[in-house]
């Protein structure tokens, strides 16, 4: 009879699991262990007997090869051939809302205004995001596309020091520099790159100068060993030409120096005096020629030194500001009058904002929920305020799945999120771009993953990437075409 | 979230592709517990006890596989007749041609499914270097390299008259191809060692049923506790996205990755195992402590040892008697052969070919170097000379681990590239600030898989005492800690150099 005690342990231990499940409290319980309160969450009842399966891996099939049937990829030839007012070409895209906000303005008409003077002069476009585009993987592209279409060159800007490995440069900067962004290390108040990063650099730098964050999101204090420098430098190889270099820095209170040179030969190309006291300050730098390798050589005291820019002389330009590990909410650390102030200066009149795949982890009821729309709420509205001349276009949260119990699945709310995104982004005036809608809805992304479009956590391969940047630029130039023929017909 | 709905119960138990049955989900714990209730109450009767066994194994591979079901009992069909007509067969002759016929259904069957696409791909590749290569759609029955090497053994036994006399039940013959313990990945079970144990009553001791509630348990903590939580945090964000990582990431990911596969295959195998001691059935383990292994024979003897066991016996014997001319040479030979075998085995890819062949070339070093390794052993005390030799064993499966892991041998390339010249160890206080965690999980498993055996055996003689509802309740409390583990927030990405 000894397998009717099998029988009862199974039944038992089923019995005191549905038990838990039907008591378990909402909010899960609160333990206090080694000094900390730490939550233990198990299934509600609800959950447990919940059996529903959204299994729609056919359609993703269907919609990926719609998606790739039409990707121009980079092939800037073919871009530029497009004719834009051919209505055949640029078809209204199922992914995108380009909202009316007053009278027949729409969300992205002061960018589009823009587009129209790029043979004369240079427009930007701030790229934001988390990992997702980090070291311009998605940015690259749009940039290669848009430029491919309304002319420009160069790679846009160039932080001092970060830890990708971008396919637009190469860069290697001497261990003096100090980064601060709104996100980590975010000591310089206010005073940031539209980007959200400022850096500094110091000629002696002491044992435990760095911080690094814990993945509770502490800031810890590393020890590193001290080093005294001369200079700070930074040594950089771009992989696109271009026809002007600029510094970005501010807060000069003293003056320091800045050299350039060419570094296959050390040729000295520019050498110039940082001395203006302002906060935001844009200079050309006078470069001799225009090398793809060059060192810069900053000494003296540090102002705030936001990046360097490698553009074209006019056309259009595209920034990549990604933030691994961001939500985007950090980005309020900036002021609305400084990133205004920003973005008129270097002529910013599209901000992209892509975040929320770092949220998604985090939302789990509804609480969560109207959490995260209050902060993307006023994050979009903060930059619609900064600077009303220039545009926003939100593209939404991407579909990301997690582990659970060795199988990979998307987060249940993702879906959730990207409603609230859209539905704040409409209402603050921007246009809104459903990636998670061109991905195929909920429960995409491992399908995406089987077809080595993407990774399992929705970072996208170089081939599903060139899918969405398509997608991207194929549904502003639809909203663009539509903008042309409303404004020659005096619509 | 809503709340019961029949529609979606009854859609549940139905073949989801999408939605396989796993072994560590509440669906399958539900489901073991209806069989386990008419299992219990048919136990007396040996056909009923194994038409029960028989039925819920056909419709687990059903979940698992769809409709690959039919070809699980056409194979198993196909060699119950072959072993028969073999044991009816005067002629050596026929016994040959019957054992080929298996043969040529059984490997054409895990060759059409697994490695005719690897095989259109290896070809493009040759003869139109970076034309698209044509890539045929066919889905794999899961589970097929492990079904079709279990019921080979049936046939080579019956041929080298291992087994007497045929089964006899088709039912039994199937039931032993279909087998839900073993039918996802193994154990690879011997017809000779399974097929007996339908006939004879199982034996259901307390011993062996706090063994299997044990096992399964331990299996649960090993695959949720270790395996998934540093895959899903670590490992297989770094596998999958290198490019976003540093070099000292790639390079704990590697030790991360041979972790992971040993706790993912060695949970699930005992829970397998715990399962057949449920049910009154003794199923070979696959591993036996393998990272104490000095050498890479010694680790193939305590890793997957099914599987090592089937190509020692079935293949690795046989060759090498044939090549016993070659001496030494047809040794090696038949070696490599084995290992080239056994990396194509694991998975239709150039990155496994590679792993087999890689250790292939570790056991041929172990052979040509022996008598120097006795040399050097006897001039050091035995224990430095056992830690050194497991650790540099142990580094050796770390560095192979890679291609087990890489979507591409390049890939794999491009991995030990980041791992070995862009490492900065300089680091390690920062990365281990990001990646506590999954790297405590780590070490602590793989002390705890070092311990001695006497002290799991001393823990299980202390659950073996306790009352049987205490063990009810251990296992809820494991459930509700393992659930923490379960559904954890993806860590976010955070950079390791700020």
């Amino acid at each position: 009879m000894k397998r009717f005690q099998v029988l009862a342990i199974i039944f038992l231990s089923g019995t005191l699991l549905f038990i838990a499940s039907c008591i378990w409290p909402d909010d899960d319980v609160k333990i206090t262990l080694l000094g900390k309160e730490r939550t233990i969450h198990y299934m509600t009842a609800e959950e447990v007997m919940d059996f529903h399966f959204v299994d729609n891996s056919a359609n993703v099939d269907s919609v990926i090869a719609i998606l790739e049937a039409r990707a121009y990829g980079i092939n800037e030839d073919v871009i530029s051939r497009m004719s834009i007012l051919d209505e055949s070409i640029f078809d209204q895209s199922a992914f995108f809302e380009n909202p009316i906000i007053s009278g027949k303005t729409t969300a992205l008409d002061n960018f589009f205004k823009a587009l129209q003077s790029t043979d004369s002069s240079l427009i930007r476009v701030g790229h934001y995001g988390d990992s997702q585009i980090e070291g311009d993987r998605i940015t690259s592209l749009l940039r290669i596309m848009f430029q491919a279409k309304f002319g420009g060159n160069g790679v846009g800007y160039v932080p001092m020091e970060d830890v990708t490995s971008p396919v637009s440069y190469v860069r290697a900067s001497s261990g003096n520099w100090i980064r601060y962004t709104v996100f980590t290390n975010k000591s310089r108040n206010n005073l940031y790159s539209p980007g959200g990063t400022v850096f500094r650099y110091r000629f002696f730098v002491p044992e435990s100068s760095r911080d690094s964050i814990t993945d509770e999101g502490d800031t810890i204090k590393i020890k590193i060993p001290a080093a005294s420098y001369s200079n700070a430098t930074m040594f950089l190889k771009v992989f696109r030409s271009y026809s002007t270099a600029k510094l970005w820095y501010g807060k000069a209170e003293e003056p320091a120096e800045l050299k350039v040179y060419d570094s296959s030969n050390n040729d000295l190309l520019a050498e110039m005096t940082l001395d203006d006291p302002g906060p935001f300050n844009v200079v050309n730098i006078p470069l001799a020629r225009n090398p793809l390798k060059l060192k810069f050589v900053f000494s003296g005291p540090s102002p705030e030194i936001y990046g360097v820019t490698f553009d074209p002389g006019v056309g259009i330009q595209f920034d990549n500001y990604g933030l691994r590990g961001h939500s985007g909410d950090g980005l309020m650390l900036i002021s609305k009058e400084f990133l205004g102030n920003e973005f008129r200066m270097i002529n910013n009149r599209l901000a992209i904002l892509q975040f929320g795949g770092n949220v998604t982890p985090y939302v789990k009821n509804e609480k969560s929920l109207e959490n995260i729309k209050n902060i993307y709420d006023r994050l979009y509205r903060h930059f619609k305020l900064a600077y009303p001349e220039a545009s926003v276009l939100v593209i939404g949260v991407n579909d990301v799945a997690r582990s659970v119990g060795g199988t990979y699945v998307s987060y249940p709310m993702v879906g959730r999120i990207r409603d609230v995104q859209k539905e704040v982004a409409i209402k603050n005036g921007c246009a809104f771009f459903d990636l998670l809608e061109l991905m195929g809805g909920e429960n995409s992304v491992m399908t995406w993953y089987r077809r080595g479009l993407a990774s399992r956590d929705g970072h996208y391969s170089d081939r599903g990437r060139e899918i969405v940047v398509n997608e991207i630029f194929l549904a502003i130039m639809a909203e663009y075409n539509k903008y042309l023929l409303r404004t020659r017909t005096g619509g | 979230m809503g709340s019961f709905n029949l529609q979606d119960f009854l859609q549940a138990l139905t073949y989801n592709p999408a939605n396989p049955l796993m072994y560590q989900s509440v669906t399958f714990f539900l489901l073991f517990g209806v069989f386990y209730l008419l299992y219990s109450v048919c136990f007396n009767s040996r056909p009923l006890r194994n038409g029960i066994l028989l039925l819920f194994s056909l419709y687990f591979y059903y979940k698992l596989s769809g409709l690959f079901v039919f070809i699980l009992i056409a194979m198993a069909t196909s060699d119950y007749l072959i072993g028969h007509g073999m044991h009816r067969s005067k002629k050596s002759s026929a016994k040959n041609l019957l054992l080929a016929l298996s043969v040529i259904i059984n490997v054409g069957a895990l060759f059409y499914y697994k490695y005719t696409n690897f095989l259109l791909e290896t070809w493009t590749g040759i003869v139109s270097p970076g034309a698209e290569p044509l890539v045929l759609k066919i889905i794999q029955p899961i589970g097929i390299s492990y079904f079709v090497f279990k019921t080979l053994t049936y046939v080579f036994d019956i041929h080298r008259e291992m087994i007497e006399k045929p089964e006899k039940s088709w039912f039994r013959y199937v039931l032993f191809v279909s087998f839900f313990p073993n039918i996802l990945a193994g154990p690879i079970s011997k017809a000779r060692d399974l097929l007996p144990q339908f006939i004879s009553k199982p034996d259901i001791s307390k011993k062996a049923l706090s063994m299997g509630i044990f096992l399964i348990m331990l299996g649960l903590i090993k695959k949720i506790a270790v395996a998934d939580y540093i895959a899903a945090n670590f490992v297989d964000r770094i596998f999958e996205s290198p490019e976003f990582f540093t070099g000292l990431d790639a390079f704990m990911a590697s030790y991360g990755a041979m972790t992971q596969l040993f706790f993912d295959f060695a949970g699930y195998t005992d829970m397998m195992v715990g399962f057949g001691f449920l049910m009154g059935f003794t199923i070979e383990h696959n591993f036996n402590k393998p990272f104490l292994a000095g050498n890479i024979s010694e680790f193939w003897r305590r890793w997957h040892i099914t599987l090592y066991n089937w190509l020692n016996e079935y293949l690795y014997q046989p060759l090498a008697f044939a090549w016993r001319r070659w001496k030494l040479a047809g040794a090696m030979l038949a070696v490599f052969l084995t290992f080239f075998i056994s990396g194509l085995w694991h998975g239709a890819a150039i990155t496994f070919v590679v792993w087999g062949l890689l250790h292939g070339t570790a056991i041929a070093w172990d052979v040509f170097s022996s008598s120097t390794r006795k040399k050097v052993q006897k001039k050091m005390p035995k224990a430095l000379y056992k830690v050194i030799s497991i650790i540099i064993t142990f580094h050796f499966l770390v560095f192979t681990s890679v291609l087990l892991k890489a979507k591409t041998f390049g890939d794999a390339l491009d991995f030990w590239k980041k791992m070995f010249s862009e490492v900065d160890f300089g680091m390690f206080s920062k990365w281990f600030g990001i990646y506590s965690a999954p790297f405590l999980i780590m070490i602590i498993a793989l002390i705890l898989q070092w311990l001695p055996n006497k002290m799991y055996t001393a823990i299980f003689n202390f659950f073996k005492s306790w009352h049987w509802a205490i063990k009810a309740l251990a296992f809820a409390v494991l459930v509700i800690i393992l659930y923490q583990l379960y559904i954890l927030e993806a860590m976010p990405f955070i950079y390791i150099q700020f």
